[in-house]
């Protein structure tokens, strides 16, 4: 007992011995008081900064589903999955899940993360984050946003595609549409008997289209065609970037 | 000359930052016997546990200006201990095959709480420490062993204070029933 307990003080005063001879010589050093300011600095920075993302790329989503329509493919059924999947706003949505999932884990660092239910004041946050977010979308923010450096690739979008076409009908005649898409380009919509109307044939001048289908040369085959899809804004202009013309590639 | 016995541990860190870093050796010396059973406790092994005491008095020196003064000093430099033991743990040591998720099942019974003295508990603990998942046997050995409240586990394990009651609920449940499949 007595050779345990020797050992046992011997090891102790060895910790202390150990220790205070790293502190003395130097190797062992006590990090200046600024260096854990600026810690607290960067993570309130950091967590403010990916709040802020998650809320601009929710807007920026909602912009997106509320002006382009894409999940009205899914009215043309089956024929529809395809190009809903290729018109999805998958990054700016996997920049706002990944805000999200950041603003979480940042806010884990925090005291009041385990002093008071972490579930709350996670759906909390993402929650508040997701109305601050529709809430911009409905507000003229667009216009400038579209025009703020980082963040204007991300309001390109193409509205011709090598599986559909977006935009506005310019002209009609026998089985054929005029249609103008909002980055100004005119294409040609051919219809026959078996193209589909999930929203009636009563196709007007001014009427908003979705249309799936494929290229045949410069003409837009419409397997199916649906009015009042989309709602461009109309006092923003989008942005002129380079919509991809992919039915050139298919010639 | 003051007394440095009868500084409180955060004061003693006061001076140790803004003027004398020797007066550092006090601190190891009131807390290296309490970190050394804890550690023990949670890694099963003297010498592992000494190492991971000796480097936690070596990151809490590091780290000494981010403590915060109006807090515990204790919960502050447990916690570093813990963190220190349970990666020593998890390296060396091979996995309870009592694994917690195995536990969570086990509803909560006071029924076997009952008649169960404090000092049963802590008898139990020492018999059957190393077979009780990590989760538990930390908040175990803190409130049992080491006498800390609820709210002290609470800041040294970051975990909600309700977690704490759950996991003793839990890992005491567990220790009966390993006491009572021994006996």
């Amino acid at each position: 007992m007595t050779k345990s307990k020797t050992k046992t003080t011997k090891n102790h005063t060895d910790i202390t011995k150990q220790v205070m001879n790293q502190i003395k010589t130097g190797k062992v050093t006590m990090r200046p008081k600024a260096y854990f300011i600026a810690g607290s600095l960067l993570l309130g920075l950091g967590f403010v900064g990916v709040i802020i993302t998650g809320t601009l790329f929710t807007a920026l989503s909602t912009f997106h589903f509320r002006t382009f329509g894409s999940h009205n493919f899914l009215s043309f059924g089956s024929s529809g999955i395809a190009p809903f999947l290729a018109a999805m706003p998958w990054i700016p949505l996997l920049i706002t899940i990944l805000s999200f999932y950041g603003g979480l884990k940042l806010l884990q660092r925090y005291d009041i993360s385990y002093k008071k239910n972490f579930l709350a004041l996670g759906i909390g946050l993402v929650f508040t984050v997701i109305i601050v977010g529709l809430i911009i979308d409905r507000t003229n923010a667009h216009t400038r946003l579209q025009t703020f450096g980082p963040v204007k690739p991300f309001y390109r979008q193409h509205f011709v595609d090598k599986q559909f076409i977006v935009g506005q009908v310019t002209g009609s005649s026998q089985q054929q549409y005029s249609v103008a898409t909002p980055n100004g380009q005119q294409v040609t919509v051919q219809t026959d008997e078996s193209t589909h109307y999930p929203r009636g044939q009563d196709i007007q001048v001014g009427d908003t289209v979705h249309a799936i289908g494929q290229w045949q040369d410069d003409v837009f085959q419409a397997k199916g065609i649906g009015k009042g899809m989309a709602r461009f804004p109309t006092r923003q202009p989008f942005p002129s970037g380079h919509p991809r013309q992919i039915h050139q590639q298919n010639r | 000359m003051q007394d440095i016995s009868t500084l409180s541990d955060e004061e003693l860190v006061k001076l140790v930052r803004d003027s004398d870093q020797e007066l550092y050796a006090h601190i190891v010396n009131r807390y290296q016997n309490k970190l050394m059973r804890y550690s023990t406790y949670l890694i099963g092994d003297p010498d592992k546990a000494q190492d991971a005491v000796q480097t936690t008095f070596i990151k809490a020196f590091q780290n000494l200006q981010s403590f915060n003064i109006n807090k515990k000093f204790s919960s502050w430099i447990y916690r570093i201990c813990h963190n220190e033991s349970i990666n020593i743990a998890k390296e060396y040591q091979k996995e309870s095959q009592l694994e917690s998720d195995h536990w969570q099942n086990i509803p909560d019974s006071t029924d076997i709480e009952e008649n169960l003295s404090k000092k049963e508990i802590s008898k139990m603990l020492h018999h059957n420490l190393n077979q009780i998942p990590v989760n538990y046997r930390s908040v175990l050995t803190l409130y049992y062993l080491e006498d800390k409240s609820y709210e002290e586990i609470s800041d040294i394990l970051k975990i909600p204070t309700g977690t704490v009651g759950t996991n003793l609920s839990r890992g005491k449940t567990a220790l009966k029933k390993m006491y009572q499949l021994e006996n």
